[in-house]
């Protein structure tokens, strides 16, 4: 078996997902027609990630069944019988009838025959202590509405909101999200910064490239960031998310990690929530590293 | 937001409920689990399935549906196209039975064919993969788990890891070339 290098694996990596530039992928094609051995590697790379994806799948999806299977959110439905298939039922439910109708005559007739017992020989009526069940503990601490009390809270260290977002961002920090989503959403855009949810959906309607009234890009930043804070304060975890993806800047970025994380949380993506959670509360210099702990804990107990 | 809230905000927006499934948001994938575990499960049986065989069609179909996820558009509903794959699932098993019932009334959506993935999909490579993965370090698993299963690009891995591209870079090397020694008895040439 031929050996390959990590060079040759990275290219086949970069082939397979389509990401060779369009020169290096001839010579790549021209290299897998003279070497079986490479396109045989490459097959079986192709290969084994499929079926690694599929076993992942696999255990997702059965993950997911047990959970609602627990919660009794399945509906299976009732088969329909066939007519042999209720004429069997209708005939094993006659026979039952009779069998206890046969037995009860049985106990009748002996009832009948045996003295009655006397009403002062009866047992005494005595009362059974009542079982004790065990009690129940109170649920361990929610991480969701842990997480969600995290979401609601003000950023920390904000630095000045730029002039233009001061309104809506005034109308966030008032708890009224819907009137900062609208506010932000309405403002003027950049050809290199689309609207929020033209990111989001590609359902633009506003997006007008040059614009003359455009924000600064380094404002739509904020836009994003109060957006997606926005949205997470309404519960809507989704275009949270995706509206703090958007946000690069640098000064915004630690309080960005902090809140998507708490959106993964309200998304029940908890194995991504716990990367991020994990990265912040290792970082000492981090404005969340404790609440990040915190949450982190908590969904590890 | 409640995840029955959720589940309604998907049904009426197809849209949002197809980037919901491909960013992979687990309320989405519950939802359609749901709506298409009821949709389909029963009309199954009716044709003759016994529970269990009706879940696993089930399970089957919708591992498909999101293996071929990246290849539907909105024209139509997640859960049509989720009831397509499971009928045509159900009567690829039923070839041979000549009492089924066709069940196409209700959604009569092209087929949807099978993806590239889905023919590269065998039983002994899963077997072969599952003990191999098993024995790697939980580190190395997450690294296969981002890279493979999640989709994400080596720097984003890098980042979500706070390691550098090029350790990430190195890692899969190891891992593949780890996994090729396991698995070669299973390769086909």
């Amino acid at each position: 078996m031929k050996e390959f290098t990590e060079d040759e694996y990275q290219q086949m990596d970069k082939y397979l997902h389509h990401q060779l530039p369009q020169a290096e992928q001839q010579a790549f094609e021209l290299r897998l027609q003279a070497e079986p051995a490479l396109a045989d590697e490459l097959a079986w790379l192709k290969k084994m990630e499929a079926n690694y994806r599929y076993i992942k799948l696999k255990e997702h999806f059965e993950d997911i069944h047990q959970k609602l299977d627990q919660e009794r959110a399945l509906d299976r439905g009732a088969a329909v019988q066939t007519f042999w298939q209720s004429w069997r039922r209708t005939l094993s439910l006659a026979a039952s009838v009779v069998l206890v109708m046969g037995v009860g005559w049985w106990l009748w007739k002996n009832n009948q025959a045996a003295p009655r017992p006397m009403a002062q020989n009866k047992p005494p009526v005595v009362e059974q202590p009542k079982e004790n069940f065990p009690t129940v503990e109170a649920p361990t601490m929610d991480v969701v509405a842990l997480a969600s009390g995290y979401a609601k809270q003000l950023p920390k260290d904000e630095a000045p909101v730029p002039a233009q977002l001061q309104k809506a961002v005034n109308s966030y920090r008032n708890n009224q999200p819907d009137a900062a989503i609208a506010a932000l959403q309405k403002m003027p855009d950049t050809a290199d910064n689309p609207t929020p949810d033209e990111g989001l959906y590609g359902s633009s309607k506003d997006a007008k490239p040059n614009n003359p009234t455009a924000i600064d890009p380094q404002n739509g930043q904020y836009r994003y960031f109060y957006l997606g804070l926005s949205y997470l304060k309404k519960g809507d975890g989704q275009r949270a998310l995706a509206a703090l993806k958007k946000v690069k800047n640098a000064t915004l970025k630690p309080s960005t990690e902090w809140y998507e994380a708490l959106a993964l949380i309200t998304l029940e993506q908890n194995n991504a929530a716990k990367i991020r959670l994990d990265k912040i509360s290792k970082d000492p210099n981090h404005p969340y590293q404790i609440e990040a702990t915190e949450v982190y804990d908590a969904m590890i107990r | 937001m409640s995840g029955t809230n959720n589940c309604q905000q998907y049904e009426s927006d197809r849209t949002l409920f197809f980037e919901a499934l491909r960013q992979k948001i687990r309320q989405a994938e519950e939802c359609l689990y749901r709506l298409g575990f009821k949709m389909a499960v029963p009309k199954i049986r009716q044709n003759g399935a016994t529970l269990s065989e009706a879940e696993d069609v089930f399970q089957e179909s919708i591992i498909a549906f999101h293996l071929r996820l990246h290849t539907f558009t909105a024209d139509a509903k997640p859960t049509s196209i989720l009831y397509t794959i499971v009928r045509n699932k159900w009567i690829d098993m039923c070839r041979n039975k000549k009492d089924f019932v066709d069940i196409t009334d209700d959604f009569p959506i092209a087929a949807t064919e099978p993806c590239e993935d889905e023919k590269l999909l065998e039983d002994q490579m899963q077997e072969q993969l599952r003990v191999a993965i098993g024995q790697l370090t939980p580190e190395s698993q997450r690294i296969v788990q981002l890279l493979i299963y999640e989709k994400m690009k080596p720097d984003d891995v890098a980042q979500a890891l706070n390691t550098t591209r090029a350790s990430v870079d190195n890692q899969k090397y190891r891992i593949i070339k780890y996994l090729r020694e396991k698995l070669k008895g299973g390769k086909q040439s």
